[in-house]
């Protein structure tokens, strides 16, 4: 399997007024083509930031990142907007990433006219191919958003994504504004589109059991650090990290019978900004000690499981 | 049979509609349930099904207009809310009932500091001096999991999770013996969502409140609840303990609902998703309200309009299949 | 999906409308809209044709017939020289309109440009643009005015320039906070995913999402415009006497508020109707143009 994105100690930081924000802090990670990557942690830990920096929506402060084994952060601006079109987002809300002013078919026009791959005939045709695709019913074609609900605008966003053909799609929170039904609706859509076209995608949630469902691989994130990193099923059965364990163990659990014994985590969240090195846990960590304060570094603990904590050793007795 | 004094409150034949010019919304139909003291129950439902219109409808704050309340009466030990003067609703509301809204970020004043927010309820309520009712503000923030020497700062210096807590403490002031909760976890992430259900047990236990939760997780339900009411449409479709729905889901929504999310012990590559769209509030269909969208839909289930039966003792199904049996 | 199937059945083919056609026509269906439309293209009319209709001439003096009520001679009355009212309020339209629409159009246009550059980049652009704008906002208006004019030399389109650039000010910040507003939503970060230039964005995507205030402002300056004018015919820079216009007539009628009140009433009606019909026209073309109002 070809290694479609790569990234190498990707950092991206933003200056605020009270400092620097660390809100991508060295994050390595491959994707291979065709497979998912699950992104997942709480809000404020980066994952949305990682996933605008893939899809070049932000610039990365530092570290290198290959897209079909090309550097993108050298590519001048004719390569840049190739890469676009093969590297596109599907945003969270659909309430705010449709243009309130734009029917279902500008929309999509837009993004095709853009790329001057098709003539306008073509465009025409090609839009109606696209509704097809992500099933929105022809006739909503002049809709504006306000008109449509929100899992058929999730729709209209996704085949803004899909318009160019794309190979890597970043879907970020696609479903987590949308009602359970609806969700799964548009869960089973986006598999049908990997299946159908091959896609990559690199799925961000914060929802764990919507990320179990459709991701191979799972990165978990903590205020801009990776901290597990594993083939998901793997990473359900077992955690090492003890961050890793505590936000599964608060997964509310549909089995009334058997409740999970939850661990609840203590102590305030460190701040991202200007942060100390080390772990970024080791405030919340039972486990801390002097050695977690220095830079960790990902260890492989058992094949393609990789854990960032100096103690996992110890914690989990290996 | 239930004792009259353990059931608080009790819902019977709420009807709420929101009439405009153009439209009327039928919001909430013939709801009817009962809580018994100390409990907590589930309400389960999509966005629009009419689960936060029934909270407000018992707190008596729905917006007039454009919302009308049809028929329906709300009983608090024998004493009926929907006849109560305004004067005689504001002593029930924040004493007897509380209500915590679903997002935290907006319902603080952000230029009074969080300590004032919670004496000024007890001060409202309880008729207590200000001396006092700073003491007992102190204490909830304490209980809550806020350290005291907190009172004076502004929400804004808060984080998030500890807004809804300071959320969940205002509501929890006056001791109240209703907590309506509206998605009170939906905007925290799952770490602090542990945090602040285990505190909302916790109290639930100490205190003796009666607890209605309105979610859409059923996650949040399997943990928190003891009955469960599946809403769809403004109706409740499907009604029970927490082990009749969750072991023996019957109605084809409650059913499809469980298809819908993705389990967190189960390996099938494909859900089963509800087909179409939830219905258009003010356009319902006739007969069963679900049938457009269910898979076992006869041509009889568009003809009729279906009654809650009974399956088993406390388990009310409303569908013809059921009501075949 | 499921769902879809019975619809995709039917073929259905929607014809796309032309849209300034439909924003046409959906102004039409607004009936305070089209009343202020109707009454706007009266006021524009009269600019054009006022001197033709007039039934004297607007300079001739006639002291014998000085300060007479409104009579069928003389419909608006006269003034303290006696010329007759409702001939000077016939020509002068054409200067009110000119300066009040005039100066509105420069101040609302450079408003945009530099509101959408301020508010969509930001950072020092918007700091450079901004503490500009506090500055010529510390000067007051009328100074200033007197002071573009001046340098400009009289006339009236000196002066439609010098109010039209004081007004830039207000403008931009207006259009900045909107521009703000907007900054934020993820559509715009969509457009530049599909590769949309930052000016496409802020031509198709920004400026159409946050212009709906202007209008409003557009409309409720011009009769504020129309009055600040006459400041300047007092002092001899704008409008050149003998030649009339609204807001120098108000002014002049002052003085003879108690013996001759129409003579400042009548001028200032007219103000008043040319703002109520920009406003009531603005506000329609407001909705019009908004998709979410559409029926």
């Amino acid at each position: 399997m070809a290694e479609l994105v790569k990234v190498e100690h990707l950092k991206k930081y933003f200056s605020v007024p009270k400092g620097t924000l660390h809100a991508v802090d060295d994050i390595s990670l491959t994707i291979d083509e065709g497979k998912t990557m699950g992104i997942v942690g709480e809000s404020g830990c980066g994952k949305s930031t990682l996933g605008r920096t893939l899809v070049h929506l932000l610039e990365s402060t530092d570290g290198k990142f290959s897209f079909e084994g090309k550097d993108v952060t050298s590519l001048n601006k004719r390569e840049l907007k190739k890469f676009r079109e093969n590297a596109q987002i599907i945003f969270q809300d659909p309430y705010s990433s449709l243009d309130p002013r734009m029917t279902v078919e500008d929309t999509i026009y837009e993004t095709l006219r853009l790329s001057r791959r098709y003539s306008r005939n073509d465009i025409m045709k090609k839009i109606t191919e696209i509704m097809d695709l992500v099933g929105i019913a022809r006739r909503l074609r002049l809709a504006y958003p306000h008109e449509l609900d929100g899992g058929r605008r999730q729709r209209v966003g996704i085949a803004r994504a899909l318009a160019l053909d794309p190979k890597f799609v970043v879907c970020d929170e696609p479903v987590s504004a949308l009602d359970v039904s609806i969700q799964a609706q548009v869960l089973n859509l986006l598999q049908d589109l990997q299946k159908e076209k091959g896609l990559t995608y690199m799925f961000i949630t914060h929802d764990l059991s919507v990320v179990r469902h459709i991701s191979n691989d799972i990165c978990v994130m903590y205020l801009g650090q990776l901290v597990e990193t594993s083939p998901s099923r793997e990473l359900f059965k077992t955690q090492y990290h003890p961050y890793t364990k505590a936000l599964l163990s608060a997964i509310p659990s549909l089995d009334i019978d058997h409740k999970m014994d939850r661990i609840v985590l203590k102590g305030e969240i460190t701040s991202p900004i200007d942060p100390k090195p080390g772990c970024r846990f080791a405030d919340r960590c039972i486990y801390a000690t002097d050695a977690c304060r220095q830079p960790q570094k990902l260890v492989e603990v058992s094949p393609s499981h990789f854990v960032s904590c100096c103690r996992v050793k110890e914690i989990n007795n290996l | 049979m239930m004792k009259e004094n353990d059931i608080f409150p009790e819902v019977k034949d709420l009807t709420v509609e929101y009439v405009t010019k153009e439209e009327t919304v039928q919001a909430v139909n013939d709801v009817l349930f009962t809580l018994r003291k100390g409990k907590t129950l589930g309400l389960v439902g999509e966005t629009g099904a009419g689960k936060t219109t029934i909270a407000k409808s018992i707190l008596q704050v729905l917006p007039v207009p454009p919302a009308v309340v049809k028929s329906g009466e709300i009983l608090i030990e024998g004493q009926d809310l929907m006849k109560l003067s305004e004067d005689e609703m504001c002593k029930v509301r924040g004493k007897r009932v509380t209500m915590i809204f679903q997002d935290p970020m907006t319902a603080l004043n952000p230029v009074m500091t969080v300590g004032h927010q919670i004496a000024e309820v007890v001060q409202l309520h309880d008729g207590v001096s200000g001396v006092e009712a700073k003491k007992r503000a102190e204490e909830m923030l304490e209980m809550v999991g806020i350290p005291a020497a907190r009172y004076s700062e502004y929400p804004d210096q808060f984080s998030g999770r500890m807004r809804q807590r300071v959320v969940i403490a205002i509501a929890l002031a006056c001791n109240p013996d209703l907590l309506l909760a509206d998605e009170p976890t939906t905007a925290l992430d799952v770490t602090i969502q542990a945090q602040v259900l285990d505190l909302m047990r916790e109290l639930n236990k100490v205190k003796q409140t009666s607890m209605i939760l309105i979610t859409h997780d059923l996650g949040v339900v399997a943990e928190m609840c003891d009955d469960v009411a599946v809403v769809y449409a403004g109706e409740i479709i499907e009604s029970g303990t927490l082990a009749d729905i969750f072991k023996k889901p019957t109605h084809p929504y409650t059913l499809g609902l469980f298809g819908s999310i993705p389990k967190i012990d189960d390996d099938s590559e494909r859900l089963n998703p509800i087909m179409g769209l939830p219905p258009n509030p003010a356009d319902l269909p006739n007969g069963c309200k679900f049938h457009p969208r269910c898979p076992y839909a006869t041509e009889e289930c568009a003809r009729r309009d279906v009654q809650m039966t009974e399956l088993t003792e406390g388990h009310f199904c409303r569908c013809l299949k059921a009501e075949r049996r | 999906m499921p769902e879809n199937t019975a619809v995709m059945g039917s073929e259905e083919v929607v014809k796309k409308e032309n849209q300034v056609l439909a924003v046409i026509k959906r102004l039409s269906y607004n009936k305070s809209a089209m009343a202020g439309m109707i009454i706007f293209a009266f006021i524009v009319f009269i600019a054009i044709f006022g001197e033709m209709l007039a039934p004297y001439n607007y300079a001739t003096v006639d002291p014998v017939n000085a300060l007479q009520a409104p009579s069928l001679q003389h419909l608006f009355g006269t003034d303290n020289l006696g010329r007759d009212i409702f001939s000077r309020v016939l020509v002068g339209c054409k200067w009110s309109l000119l300066i009040g629409v005039g100066a509105q159009i420069i101040a609302c246009g450079g408003g945009i440009i530099l509101g959408c550059i301020s508010g969509f980049f930001g950072g020092r652009v918007d700091q450079v643009i901004m503490r500009c704008c506090d500055v010529i906002q510390a000067i007051p208006s009328v100074l200033l005015n007197i002071c573009l004019a001046g340098i400009l030399g009289p006339g009236v389109f000196n002066t439609i320039l010098a109010m039209g650039l004081t007004g830039i000010t207000g403008g931009t910040r207006l259009m900045r906070s909107s521009i703000m507003t907007v900054r934020k939503k993820e559509y715009l970060e969509a457009a530049s995913s599909i590769n949309c230039s930052n000016s496409r964005s802020i031509i198709m995507h920004a400026l159409p999402n946050s212009f709906s205030p202007m209008i409003v402002s557009f409309t409720m300056s011009i009769g504020s415009g129309v009055i600040g004018a006459s400041g300047l015919t007092y002092l001899g820079l704008g409008v050149q006497a003998p030649n009339p216009e609204w807001g120098a007539l108000v002014s002049s009628g002052r003085n003879y508020l108690q013996s001759a009140p129409y003579m400042t009433i009548i001028p200032g009606i007219c103000i008043m109707i040319l703002v109520l019909s920009l406003n009531l026209f603005g506000d329609g073309l407001r909705d019009a143009l908004d998709p979410k109002l559409k029926k």
